[in-house]
Order: C-alpha cells, then structure tokens, then sequence
C-alpha cells in the first residue's frame, strides 16, 4: 500500500539533495535571472534598446555565417576523421582515439597563439623565396582557427555518433551493398540526429567565443556584448544587447537537446569491421588526418619553440607565480565544490518521469549562455549591499566557474550513474542496515570513478576559462588565462608561449587523468551486452 | 559450395572457434546445433565475410574468399542473412528496406517478396509501425530478395511466441525451396532443428581439444 506523500519519512539524505538543487539553481541561474530582473526595469526607461540597429544586426549575421562555416568544417573533418578511429577497436589505437579527447579543453587562444606563431615561421620563408608571404587574420584566420580548437570535440561526437549506430544494421546492409553505399545510406542517416546536434554545439561555440576573432581583428556579436559592458558599466544593456544572440544559442541547444541525450545515455553499441572504401575517400580519409595531425603537432612544436631555453620558461613562470597559484586553487576549489550539486543535479536528470526532462533541458541550457554574460550576470547579482562582504573578493571567479561548468558536470555525473546497476543498490537496500553505511560502502565507491572524471573535466575547463573570469575577477588579482590574454595583445612571445605550453601540459594532464577514472570505470563496470557482441557469444 | 578449411578465431584472447572446417554443397540445407557460446553466430559471420579468420580460408564455389588478414567484402558472396534481432533499419520503409540491396528498377522483385511473405499491406509502414513477428518476415524477405545463392539464418526464431514460431518456419521452409538456394540455419533449439530436419542434414560442429 502506498503511503500518502504528506506521511512520507524524510531522510536526512533527501534534505540534503533538495539543499544540492537549490544551491545548482542558485549558483548557475542566480547571474542570469538577475540580469533579467534588472533588465525589465531598465528596458522600461529605455525601450529602445531591445531594437537591433544595422550594425548588430549585421554583426549577428557575419557571426552566425562564421559560427555556421566553422561547425560545417569541423563536422566534415570530423566525419572523415571519426570513420577511420571507428576502425581502432582494440589495443593502444583504441586508447590513442579517446586520448585526442583531452586537447578539447584547450583554450581557442592558445590555438591562436601557435597558428600565429607557426604562420608567421611559414611566412618568412616563403617571402625569402621571393613568394607572398601568408597572413591569418580576420575572417579567414578566425575560422581556421576556430576550426582547429573545435576539431577534437567535432571528431569526439562524429565517433559517439558513428559508434550508436547498431552493429546489425550496418552488417545486414553490408551483405548487399559496397562500403560507401552503407555509409551513405544507412550510417549516416541513422547517424543524422546525432550530426545535426554535434553541428549545432559546434557552432554555438564559435558563436560565442571572441577570444580568437578579438585576437584575428575580427568583430563579432560576443565581443560588441563584452565591449558595451565595457562602455557602459550597465549589466542590463549588455545583457538587452546579448538577446538576439542568446535567442540562437538557446533555440539551438533545445533543438539539439533529445539527440545529446541520446549520445550521452546510450552505450556504446557499435563495431566496426573491415571496411572496403573506394580511393577517393581513402584520399579523403588521408586528408582528413593530416589536417588533425597538423592540429596537435602545430599546437606543441609552435609552442615548445617560441619557449626559449629552460631558463627563460623557468622565467617566465617565477613571474607569474601568483596567477599560477590563484588559478590553481579556484580551479581546484571549483572542480570540488561543484560536485555535490552537480550530483544532485544528476540525480533529478536520471528520473524516467517528466521531472527528469524538466532538468535535463534546465542542465543544459546554461551551455548556451556566451560566457561573458555570465561574467555580467555574476556584477549583477552579486554587487548589492546583501553581498558587499563577497563581492570584489576571490570568490567571484570561483563562483562564476561554478556557474559555467557545474552544468558540465552534472552531465558527466549523469552519464555515469546511468551505468550503475541498479541490482547492485537494490542489492544494498536488502542488506541496509543504516542509511549512512549504504551511502558510505556501497553508493560512494560506486561513484567515485564518476565524481573524479567530473571534477578533471571541470578543472581542465576552468583552467582556460576567459570570458567571465575577467569581469569578475577581483582587482590586484589575475588568473593564468587572463596574463596569456593580455600578453598577446602585448606581443610578450616568449612569456605567453611559457605560460601557453604550461596551460596545455595542465589541461592535457587533468584531461588524461579523466579519461583513465572513465576507462577504468568501463573495466569496474563492464557492459554485458557489449561482451556478448564482442564474443559473439 | 562453401568450403570452410581449418578456421580458427579469436576474440580478444578467447578462442571462439579452433580447427574448424565444414563443407555445405549447393542447394542443400543444414543446421548447426548447438549451445549457447559454442561459436555459431561466429560461424555464420566468418562466411558472410562479417569477421576475418585468424587461421585457416573460407572458399564459396571455388573462390578464396576469406583468409588471416584478407576478406572479400560481404555484398561480392552473393549471400543473404537474417539477424537475431530483425535489424530493420528504421528510417526505411518496410519496402525500402527489401529494395534495398536490389538493382534499381526492380521493383516486381520487391512486389513478389512482399506477396510472398504477405507484407504487402505493410509495404509502406516503418519499421517502429510493425510488430516483432512482421518484423521477422520482412527482415526474411529482405535477405531473399537480392536471390542469394546462400541464405545464412542466425537463430531467427529467438524471442517469438509459439504460434508465430511455427508461421515463420513453414514460411522459411517454403521460402528457401522456391528459391533453389543453400541454407545454413544456426539454433540451439532442437524442436526448431527437428522441424526442419527433413529436408536437411545436420551436421556437427568438430573441435581439436
């Protein structure tokens, strides 16, 4: 008989997770529900802000048609490079495809820096031979190199979408067509939702990223909304002006929303075989991987060249060794404190009932806030005479990290959990003895791969946050991202390439370690029914 | 005639199949019996040209078609497979999915499969719109369509309740002899083998211990 929901026993546990939802909603929507409050008013006084003038308008347009061109490139990279890691199915290639995962934190900047750094190399030899000389800037230089900082993330979703589509369906079309025709036919149809979704993340990052267009001398939207800020001290008309982007960037992360639960709930299902290509699309293929060699290869050997000598890197980071330590410990305290809400949050999204789409769409529409208007939000709700004691402290770049990647994390917890069998808690709850000892022997170790691949990845991520660290960050402090920003603008080669190459070794390393707790999770945990098709049993 | 010489294979380190070697000669049937776990499905992947022998070469009328490291791809063994799930693929029509591996303009092949297996009012349906048993005979009617000189069935009466059991065998049966093909049907049902069995010789798997 079912207990009248008043009657219900509440666990000290369930006070908890309802503290975790609150304090999620709070932290990651706290910023931009203040924005909107603040903006009402504001738009009441001055009603014609929400109008947009030519020049938004046309800066939206060229934003939108670069950010639509950088995802159509890196899908098509990512489509060709995804259809020959599909084939590394077992051994070290099968790691080594996962492993080109952890360059997709990397700050877009610090591609910047090595495409710069490596054209300019380029440039002067060939202008030695008597040749034009080559120059990556503006439209061009934004969008190669958007390209390349998006190219790990387009190749990591082409192959989540390669690998959920059913092993059967692309063998029982094999047995009557050639290769490319099941590839044309039935893979990448079946394939589509997942295609369509990993276009739209893409472009919604370029859209919201200025780090490289500012750093090409290309105006785009995210940038005019970081500059009014700039202008004007007034959240509201940041915030009235980042509307129509915001529009976009949301209208695509629900369109994208079934498909991305899709990929991130599914297991993976697919196996490769030996496929026959036609040589066009070997070439293709070839093609394809030089461009992503040439990515992490420029990326490096840029960096470690333009560095100096041991000396000058050792330099370089004895100057900036309170940024370092500053970024270290909010990075830190970020990937720590974000856990438990996000496992809260995870929970909720776990739930087969309405609520649990109700927090999946909440999770993941903060991504679509470009993240300077995070920054902006962050002044608003928290520059008020409620929170002088906080406010222009540490705190602020740690919360508004939290704000930005908490959401992240929440689905990386959620990924996981899914994966936990449910027999095996059932199992806990026949033996329980004590709420605390079940949570403490059984839940946590369960948990734990998933609780630190959530907080690796939010560290490699808030390593090389931007947009909002530097409107929140408090005066006589700076962070790591914010020296590298300002050195390139200055031109310090060697310094920003030190600190660079250390970024990246950073994230690289947080990366990896992430990619070892989710892999070693996979062995902990493995999938029957992926044994069963390997066997073939 | 199929020919199966010396086969061995592996998955990761579990050897699935050991010194194994059959011969099936034309326009006959047979059925591999067996338990779970015994490398049937394996079997019947290593001759559609699904999986590469780690030891030994498959032959079809003559040809290598398989050996360590080569394989003849899958749709050049003029071969048809029914799955153990219908794998029907779900943004195709019911008679999309049977044209498929048809040259163009063929579409009375499509009609006769259709009739024959008693889809035609579904022709137009989708595979989410169809029930499991439907499912089963269009999955049959795909793999027929193209003609294949061998018909390889990978227990394709799993999960099927009785009555529909016994529709879809008659229809196999019946099927598979208009066609004049080979048929390799793989189970580890003996009521499903038994069925079958008049027409069919059985043959048992030899393994070196």
């Amino acid at each position: 008989m079912s207990i009248p929901y008043r009657y219900q026993h509440r666990s000290p546990g369930s006070y908890l997770h309802i503290f975790g939802l609150l304090a999620f909603t709070f932290i990651v929507f706290g910023p931009l529900l203040s924005l909107v409050v603040d903006s009402a008013g504001y738009l009441a006084s001055e009603p014609g802000q929400v109008i947009p003038t030519e020049r938004s308008s046309g800066l939206l347009f060229n934003s939108i048609a670069l950010a639509f061109c950088v995802a159509a490139g890196g899908m098509i990279l990512g489509v060709m490079i995804a259809s020959v890691l599909w084939r590394w199915q077992s051994g070290r290639k099968h790691s080594l495809r996962w492993f080109l995962l952890v360059f997709a934190p990397i700050p877009p900047y610090v591609h910047a820096l090595a495409w710069s750094t490596s054209m300019s190399y380029l440039s002067d030899i060939l202008v030695r031979f008597g040749l034009p000389g080559i120059s990556l800037q503006g439209w061009s230089g934004s969008w190669w190199v958007q390209l390349m900082a998006l190219l790990p993330i387009a190749v990591g979703l082409s192959l989540i979408g390669f690998e959920s589509v059913e092993v059967t369906m692309i063998e029982a079309a094999r047995l009557v067509r050639s290769d490319i025709q099941v590839l044309l036919r039935v893979i990448l149809p079946l394939m589509a939702p997942m295609l369509a979704a990993s276009t739209g993340i893409l472009f919604l990052l370029s859209l919201v990223d200025y780090s490289v267009p500012s750093l090409f001398g290309l105006n785009v939207y995210s940038l005019e909304i970081f500059a009014e800020y700039g202008a004007t001290n007034q959240p509201s008309s940041a915030f009235l002006l980042a509307l129509p982007e915001l529009f976009i960037t949301l209208a695509v992360i629900l369109l994208a929303r079934n498909a991305l639960k899709d990929a991130v709930q599914n297991q993976v299902r697919s196996r490769a075989g030996t496929y026959d290509w036609p040589l066009w699309f070997t070439w293709l293929q070839r093609f394809a991987i030089i461009v992503l060699f040439l990515q992490i290869s420029i990326l490096v050997l840029s960096l470690v060249s333009s560095v100096g000598t041991g000396k000058d890197l050792a330099l370089t980071i004895s100057m900036s060794r309170s940024e370092i330590s500053f970024t270290f410990w909010i990075c830190i305290a970020a990937s720590l404190i974000c856990l438990p809400f996000a496992l809260a949050a995870a929970h909720e999204m776990q739930r087969k009932d309405w609520r649990g789409t109700v927090w999946w769409v909440l999770v993941i529409s903060p991504l679509a806030v470009p993240a300077p208007l995070v920054g902006i939000g962050m002044v608003s709700l928290w520059n008020r005479p409620l929170w002088y004691e906080l406010y222009g402290t540490s705190a602020m770049p740690l919360l508004a990290l939290l704000a930005r990647f908490t959401p992240l994390a929440a689905i990386v917890l959620m990924t996981q959990l899914r994966r936990i069998d449910p027999l095996l808690l059932d199992a806990a709850q026949v033996f329980d003895t004590h709420p605390l000892r079940t949570w403490f022997q059984v839940r946590l170790p369960l948990m734990t791969p998933g609780l630190m691949a959530a907080a690796f990845i939010t560290f490699a991520l808030s390593i090389g946050e931007l947009g909002a660290t530097l409107i929140t960050v408090p005066p006589g402090r700076g962070t790591l991202t914010l020296k590298i920003y300002n050195y390139l603008h200055y031109g310090a080669s060697e310094q920003v390439a030190g600190l660079c190459l250390m970024m990246v070794a950073i994230t690289l390393l947080a990366g990896f370690l992430a990619m070892i707790m989710l892999r070693g999770w996979s062995r902990l945990m493995p999938d029957n029914r992926r044994i069963r098709e390997d066997t073939g049993i | 005639m199929i020919q199966i010489n010396d086969v061995t294979k592996y998955y990761r380190d579990v050897k699935v199949i050991e010194h194994f070697s059959l011969e099936v000669s034309d326009h006959t049937s047979l059925v591999v019996l067996g338990p779970s776990g015994c490398g049937k499905t394996t079997l019947l992947r290593l001759i559609a040209g699904l999986e590469i022998p780690d030891e030994g070469e498959i032959y079809i009328n003559g040809s290598l078609v398989s050996c360590p490291g080569w394989v003849l791809p899958p749709h050049r063994r003029s071969i048809g497979f029914v799955f153990q799930t219908s794998a029907l693929w779900p943004h195709m029509t019911v008679s999309q999915n049977i044209r498929f591996g048809l040259h163009s303009g063929n579409d009375g092949r499509v009609q006769e499969m259709l009739t024959r297996t008693g889809l035609m009012e579904l022709a137009n349906r989708y595979p989410s719109q169809i029930s499991g048993g439907q499912a089963r005979r269009v999955a049959l009617a795909r793999a027929l369509a193209p003609e294949p000189e061998y018909l390889l069935l990978d227990e394709p009466l799993t999960n099927l309740d009785p009555d529909l059991k016994q529709e879809m065998l008659t229809l196999i049966k019946e099927t598979v002899a208009n066609t004049g093909g080979s048929l390799i049907y793989v189970t580890h049902d003996a009521g499903e083998a038994n069925h079958i069995s008049e027409r069919i010789i059985e043959i048992k798997i030899y393994r070196d211990e």
